[in-house]
């Protein structure tokens, strides 16, 4: 194959280099290597007592270099693409196996990796000043403190970035990628008769300048207006085990904490999952279809093509009530002999790809939230979050309630916060006895921190859960 | 390190446009090797190379960050980032430190680089992990898998700014750790881990495997415990948790957005008296310890807290400045209760009789603002003063300052390899739910 060459020089490189790079990584035995190239630009403006005020700008570039060996992995990477780097990289990574050198020769041909483009840009943000950005951050800054007058300081950051990857394998296989990302979080601290309170709201997705418009404006003004003025009729309620409904939304960190983490299949090949022994089991209601999907327009966490080769895809962890499919990267699939799912990602070019999540969220089901509230003598009604974690192999998995409210006869009353929740995950799951058909993804700036940090996103329609435990004062 | 490189790169911004600038180089490597069951599963090597560009330009303030070193590789974009710069609203807090707050004189080495970092073989690691991976007896059937990883890492960083202030700091670090998996009741399948860290490659010791297995095979039968107030014992290993919050507090940022819990707390008296907190951040061969922060400001030993009483924010030059205030540090260093009290977790739970002793946080968070947090719980119920079974599914609810008025007792044990040196603590009438 032709590479485009604008990448190869990008990153300073001819394709015999490659080649003879590849060659050694294999040289003392591994199966598999490949080579991530990455070039990421990325900026950030900030705004703090009504001035954008400060600016910063980053540049990253390096390449990563994997052997895999079985279930082994050997990782290097350089920040200097020179070959000398590379193959010095290269031996190292290779050292992870201790056989003689695989026969196999690299391809003399290398086959393009083809993916859908789930990412389009409209208006790339190099063509865009520091100046015109500015204004949509003073403009937000001012829709904010229209809302009320308690409102006392606001905070925002708006961060471009735009990511160009060269993928070359063993196999011969090879892909370029441009992947453009953009974050806008919004911060205000309000203040009623000497009480604080604080709340943001943010959004991100993989889209150029035409990210940024009224619209987007409006609408995450009046969220972190809305989030903070409840607040302040707000307490931590009483705690214990009681029925749950979880507003659509945010409310998929359930799915991202409870089950989507265990269902990553590192875990599972290792034994140390809960689900370990759930594969084709039924494992919640059958009318319960729960997905992780790379391929959603613009979603913060979709895969045109996965950091390992392999085009993005949108995979049903759960269907019909059974667990479908663990979250796949190669060496995952080669252990399970299944293909893999796309969900083979990393942070950068520092890292060695790993199963994770990409925008995970369950299907609509038939209820109306109304009538599962209505269903709740005594419970309470989330919808917003702010961070979460799980014991993968116990299967107790957390988030933290910012805010919601007391369910009290049907009926939403009391606001409450600051309440982190508790439960089992394949306990949680099997309790889910009511899916709406509300079904919504929360595209706020949602990153996961397994090992290495990764942008990600979570959706759901409200669901009432049977039984979770719920932090609170006694 | 080549400081040449970072004293070019201050020039070129000057000489960009910058009237003041200041230019950190960091260079830094990390090695792991990890075990799975015994066979070597990953092996990763990293060096990585970065300058860090902070320029004050016509009052205004903006930031470059590079991993390309070489200066044709990123001339045009620092050029760039000086002329982005120049766009924004001036912000005339945005300075270099006042001078007369610069660390200055000779910083005697605080013993955080091991000379032999760069003599020690591959082999001789591999060897000190595998002996790691002895340690636990497998014939134990309930054991699923057993993760052994070593770790070192190096770092050091060089600053330079246009104020005449330059400063080197290096560091290396060694750790082993164990992750055990086992078989639980059902399909569950608990996992703790233990590790070690020092400074120095002959000090580092073996015996993390042995307790990793113990504290994994201690939550095996865990049950849920009824909601209610509950006297608690916090294990030093996590006993940090409820610290933290109160930095984050004083820390500048928040005070300034106020956005903080301890807003104008000062001088008042809103903690338990048992509570003073000491920064000591010259003590030798620990990983916090520095004569200077970020900013090249000097750092001295002083109470954060006295009696409960808050006694200082942590003051950037900015912060300082948007507060009208001096600057302070950036951020604690080697942080530590004083006096330390003379019980052990054991002896704590011995004389309170009945609660909870925690050993591991599950997610939750805290309010900034206010204090409210509440986090998951592991641990175990302990009654007659020792140990009964392992909880799980539990959250502890509250508000920070609450908590620490109920501070009962303030243990000795802090860890050594731990930068924050919190020992075991222990507090009433705290609020747990279960069942």
């Amino acid at each position: 194959m032709e590479f485009d060459k604008k990448y190869l020089d990008l990153f300073g490189i001819k394709e015999s280099d490659l080649r003879e790079v590849l060659s050694i990584a294999l040289a003392r035995g591994g199966e598999y290597a490949d080579l991530y190239f990455e070039y990421t630009v990325s900026n950030e403006l900030s705004l703090r007592d009504g001035e954008v005020n400060a600016t910063s700008s980053n540049i990253d570039y390096g390449v990563g270099i994997r052997v895999v060996c079985g279930e082994k992995t050997g990782f290097a990477f350089t920040e200097q693409t020179t070959l000398a780097e590379m193959k010095n990289a290269a031996q190292i990574a290779a050292q992870i196996a201790s056989l003689p050198p695989s026969e196999a020769a690299i391809p003399s041909q290398f086959t393009p990796i083809v993916g859908k483009n789930y990412t389009p840009v409209l208006s790339p943000w190099e063509d865009h000043t520091v100046t015109e950005k500015m204004a949509f951050l003073t403009a937000l800054n001012e829709k904010t403190f229209a809302k009320d007058s308690r409102i006392t300081k606001v905070l925002e950051r708006l961060t471009d970035s735009n990511t160009k990857i060269l993928f070359y394998n063993s196999l011969g296989e090879t892909f370029t990628d441009e992947r453009p990302m953009a974050a806008l979080v919004l911060t205000c601290v309000m203040e009623d008769n000497g009480r604080i309170e604080s709340s943001s709201s943010s959004r991100s997705f993989r889209m150029g300048y035409e990210f940024l418009n009224e619209a987007l404006l409006d609408e995450m003004a009046e969220e972190a207006y809305q989030k903070g003025i409840i607040l302040f009729e707000a307490s931590q309620p009483k705690g214990g085990q009681m029925p749950v409904v979880m507003g659509a939304g945010g409310s998929g960190i359930l799915l991202h904490e409870a089950i989507g983490h265990a269902f990553e299949a590192d875990f599972n090949r290792k034994g140390t999952s809960i689900f370990s022994d759930k594969l084709g089991k039924q494992i919640c209601d059958k009318s319960i279809n729960i997905v992780d999907d790379g391929t959603v327009m613009h979603n913060r966490g979709s895969v045109n093509i996965d950091d390992e080769g392999i085009p993005g895809q949108k995979t049903y962890m759960v269907k019909d009530g059974i667990l479908n499919s663990y979250l796949h990267d190669r060496i995952s699939a080669k252990f399970y002999n299944t293909a893999p799912t796309g969900n083979g990602r990393r942070e950068s070019f520092r890292f060695m790809p790993i199963p994770r999540m990409r925008a995970t969220y369950m299907e609509n089901g038939t209820c109306r939230e109304e009538d599962l509230i209505a269903d709740v003598k005594q419970g309470i009604y989330v919808d917003n979050f702010s961070n979460g974690q799980v014991q993968i192999g116990a299967g107790d998995f957390t988030f933290y309630v910012k805010s919601g409210y007391l369910i009290e006869n049907g009926k939403l009353t009391t606001p409450i916060k600051d309440i982190n929740i508790i439960g089992n995950g394949p306990e949680a799951l099997a309790d889910i006895i009511g899916v709406a058909d509300n079904n919504k993804i929360d595209n706020g700036t949602w990153t996961c921190g397994k090992e290495q940090y990764c942008p990600v996103s979570c959706g759901m329609p409200s669901v009432l859960i049977k039984q979770l435990t719920v932090g609170g004062i006694n | 390190m080549d400081k040449i490189i970072a004293q070019q790169a201050l020039e070129m911004a000057l000489k960009a446009g910058a009237e003041k600038a200041r230019v950190v180089l960091t260079e830094s490597s990390l090695n792991t090797y990890s075990l799975l069951d015994g066979e070597l599963e990953r092996l990763q090597h990293s060096l990585s190379s970065s300058l860090y560009f902070q320029l004050f330009v016509d009052g205004k303030y903006g930031t470059f960050s590079t991993n390309r070193m070489e200066p044709g590789d990123f001339a045009k974009y620092l050029h760039e980032a000086v002329e982005s710069t120049k766009l924004l609203a001036p912000d005339t807090c945005r300075t270099l430190p006042d001078p007369k707050f610069y660390f200055r004189g000779e910083a005697q080495d605080l013993g955080q680089f091991d000379p032999s970092y760069y003599q020690i073989s591959p082999d001789s690691k591999r060897e000190l992990l595998e002996k790691l991976g002895e340690e636990i007896d497998r014939s134990d059937k309930r054991i699923i898998s057993v993760s052994n990883e070593y770790e070192d890492y190096r770092e050091n960083v060089y600053t330079v700014d246009s104020q005449g202030f330059s400063g080197e700091t290096g560091q290396t670090l060694f750790s082993l750790s164990t992750e055990c998996s086992v078989k639980g009741r059902g399909d569950v399948r608990p996992q703790n881990f233990w590790y070690d860290s020092t400074m120095f490659f002959e000090t580092l010791p073996l015996g993390c495997g042995k307790i990793s297995l113990e504290r994994t095979l201690g939550m095996l039968g865990a049950k849920k415990v009824r909601s209610g107030k509950y006297h608690v014992v916090i294990d030093r290993t996590v006993a940090s948790r409820v610290v933290s919050p109160i930095f984050s507090a004083l820390s500048g940022g928040a005070i300034q957005q106020k956005n903080s819990f301890l807003l104008d707390s000062i001088g008042k008296k809103v903690l338990s008296e048992k509570l003073t907190i000491t920064d000591t951040p010259h003590l030798p061969g620990l990983m916090g310890s520095r004569w200077f922060d970020s900013e090249g400001l000097a750092t001295t030993q002083r109470d954060i807290i006295s009696k409960g009483v808050p006694q200082t924010y942590f003051l950037t030059t900015y912060f300082a400045n948007k507060l009208g205030m001096d600057p302070t540090v950036e951020s604690v260093s080697v942080p530590g209760i004083e006096p330390l009290g003379e019980d052990s977790a054991a002896k704590m739970m011995g004389s309170i009789g009945r609660g909870i002793f925690i050993t591991g946080f599950n997610g939750g968070n805290c309010n900034s603002a206010t204090g409210d947090f509440s986090f998951g719980i592991e641990g175990y119920l302990f009654e007659n003063g020792v140990i009964s079974h392992p909880i799980k599914e539990m959250n502890m609810t509250g508000n920070i300052i609450s908590l620490w008025n109920n501070v009962s007792n303030i243990g000795k044990d802090y860890r050594e390899c731990s930068r924050w040196r919190i020992p075991s603590l222990a507090f009433s009438d705290v609020d747990l739910s279960g069942i």
